[in-house]
């Protein structure tokens, strides 16, 4: 019987599980093994490369838009150029980072070991997502490069229908990205209910694998309607059928609702994935078990489903029935529930708690407010005659930036520097990494504050020019943005020049007790040599590993 | 539990009750029926996928839990239909713009 149920520091080895082997990043030498490989931590440092790339490119395109923005009239880039990026940030960021940021990097590599596993079910299909998400890249760039769309991320017909830009393309990009997800969350999906090690009840799971979990389903559900949705809209671009053309009995409206079907669910595969993140940090940086680890991790599953209810809040103002647009407002307020539920449970968490205030727990705060804050305006603009005023203006452009991309990019970086030590083995510089944190904060609330009052005072989003009245806010916000971009190339490079010089770091350097701890940093090919007994749960920080081992030979 | 195995003669059944069901919507779809041609389409699509998933997809052999995720999506896609379906016909026509040169106002 394997002893890993035992921790680190009372392991006869304490540089954790598989130390005595050579790691992941040093088992296999030369290009081969990294295009080739099928271990599930190589893969998802490739993902890790790919979406910060795109991060990157995503991140140009808002500064290039913001830099316009600084005065009311052109200031550097003409209008049809201006209606292009802001199509190509969003598409970017959406499809390229947010969506696949957590899962693909931070999932792939610690889920299977959170679980025991040597890899995930199926390791072929999961070097085939990776290939397949470049795929999709290369054909959105090809499609950038080939003029790029002016429809904005949404795609809103009729008007892509008729626009002479690389429609058709842009929708082929997302379609083909779609497989990828999907390919992903089947992987995460049949590792979970399959390869769990012995004793690793549902209950006893890390909540990162719940949010894990309850995102691979809303993946599998809701991928195949905006892959549906977007072949038709480019066969109605490329030959003309009319699909959603009224004139052919067709309904512009239509469009929206398969649309939104998947990417209304879209913002919880973005953001759930965090919480599961924000999870983990917050027990791990107080050192306590979650309030309330059910609440939690059943949660997860909540806001899945329910965020399957509440597309329709989109279409306030579309043309929408009085009656669904009732039902619509009604459910989308459900969210906020368990939203509630989870932010209450990590707030309680800390309660009693011996808490470190390290990098990652100063992004669980920031994530906290943002999450907070993004998530009440969402609840006001789920509200009919609020929505009406609010529509398309800049308060729902700050809006869903404060929930999707506060949230994931906090979370992404929370994750980042909390599962760094796993990951390379080595500790970052901590007092860059605080600072950048602050940067990063600092220069999120300037860029998007400014646009809840921008919007509330009627400046509509994705027009080019404004009136000189919202100038001083306007300036503000770039002044932000460029703030956030520069936190976050310090961040990068406080993380790259850990990689050759931080300091080496131990198996469990923040003294967690969720379960890819227990195997070295950075961890064996086969993360374990074999399968643990795990015989706690993943936040168990009264129960002495000596009992938890008699009980595992007990059994 | 395994409850039936998908034999051969079974999977040609089924391939035949396909090609019925695909020439029962055709002929429907000439009979001009109205509104209900729409219900009557749907409730022989619903059939035929039905077929094609326990059937074809050996569905019929898996255990509940398996059965349980294709039951789920079923569910989800009444749910996209439904509320979708609902917006259209819960849809009011606008009262015609008034006439400006009945406004008391210039």
């Amino acid at each position: 019987m394997s002893q890993a149920t035992i921790d680190a520091d009372s392991r006869p080895n304490p540089l954790g599980v598989g130390a005595d082997h050579p790691d992941y990043l040093r088992a296999d030498s030369g290009l081969r093994s990294w295009l080739l490989t099928k271990d599930h931590k190589r893969i998802a440092l490739m993902f890790y490369v790919g979406v910060i790339l795109f991060l990157g490119l995503g991140g140009v395109f808002a500064l290039v838009l913001r830099t316009e923005l600084l005065t009311p009239e052109q200031t550097f880039i003409d209008a049809n150029t201006y209606n292009q990026m802001f199509t190509l940030h969003g598409i970017t960021m959406v499809w390229l980072f947010m969506i696949p940021a957590v899962p693909t990097v931070f999932g792939n590599f610690v889920l299977p070991i959170m679980l025991g596993a040597k890899d995930l079910a199926f390791p072929r299909i999961n070097l085939a997502s990776f290939y397949i998400y470049v795929l999709s890249a290369i054909i959105l760039l090809g499609a950038m490069l080939a003029g790029g769309a002016d429809t904005g991320w949404t795609f809103y017909v009729p008007y892509s229908t008729t626009s002479p830009t690389a429609v058709t393309w842009m929708g082929i990009g997302i379609f083909v990205n779609g497989i990828s997800s999907i390919m992903t969350s089947v992987n995460f999906i049949v590792t979970t209910h399959t390869m769990r090690a012995k004793g690793l009840s549902w209950h006893r799971m890390p909540l990162f694998v719940w949010a894990t979990y309850a995102t691979s389903i809303i993946i599998l559900f809701a991928t195949p309607v905006l892959g549906m949705s977007l072949v038709l809209l480019a066969l109605d671009h490329a030959f003309g059928l009319s699909l959603f053309n009224p004139r052919y009995g067709g309904d512009p409206v239509l469009f929206q609702h398969l649309f939104w079907f998947y990417s209304h669910p879209a913002v919880y595969i973005m953001i759930l994935p965090s919480f599961g993140v924000i999870s983990e940090v917050v027990c791990s940086f107080s050192h306590n078990q979650p309030a309330s680890y059910r609440a939690i991790a059943y949660s997860s599953l909540g806001i899945a489903f329910i965020g399957f209810f509440t597309w329709g809040h989109h279409m306030f103002v579309a043309g929408l029935s009085e009656f669904d647009a009732g039902v619509f407002g009604a459910l989308s307020m459900f969210v906020a529930i368990f939203s509630a539920i989870k932010v209450f449970t990590w707030v309680a968490t800390l309660r009693g708690g011996s808490i470190s205030f390290a990098t990652p727990m100063l992004y669980f705060l920031w994530f906290l407010f943002l999450f907070v804050f993004g998530g009440m305006t969402g609840v006001a603009v789920a509200t009919q005659s609020l929505d009406v005023h609010w529509h398309d203006t800049y308060f729902v452009v700050a809006h869903f930036h404060f929930i999707m991309v506060g949230g994931t990019l906090t979370s992404f970086l929370a994750a980042a520097h909390y599962w760094f030590p796993k990951m390379f083995g080595r500790l970052y510089d901590e007092r860059v990494g605080l600072l950048t944190s602050v940067a990063v904060f600092i220069g999120f609330v300037f860029t998007f504050l400014p646009q809840f009052l921008l919007g509330n005072g009627g400046m509509p989003r994705r027009y080019f020019t404004y009136p000189e009245r919202y100038q001083w806010l306007n300036v503000l916000s770039t002044g932000g943005a460029w703030l956030l971009g520069a936190g976050l190339l310090l961040a990068l490079g406080n993380l790259l020049l850990a990689l050759k010089w931080g300091k080496r770091a131990g198996p469990n350097p923040w003294g967690s007790r969720s379960f890819e701890w227990i195997t070295a940093s950075p961890p064996s090919k086969h993360n374990f040599e074999e399968t643990p007994d795990i015989e706690r749960s993943a936040y168990d920080y009264t129960l002495s590993e000596e009992v938890a081992r008699e009980r595992a030979k007990a059994r | 539990m395994i409850s039936a195995h998908v034999t051969t003669p079974k999977l040609v059944v089924s391939w035949l009750a396909l090609l019925v069901l695909t020439f029962l919507s055709f002929g429907i779809s000439r009979l001009g029926l109205g509104e209900a041609e729409l219900v009557i389409a749907l409730a022989i699509s619903v059939v035929k996928t039905l077929v094609v998933l326990f059937i074809f997809m050996h569905l019929v052999e898996q255990r509940f839990a398996n059965r349980l995720i294709v039951i789920l999506t079923f569910l989800f896609i009444v749910l996209l239909v439904t509320l979708t379906v609902a917006d259209p016909l819960t849809r009011k026509t606008f009262p015609p713009r008034p006439d400006p040169a009945a406004s008391p106002y210039p």
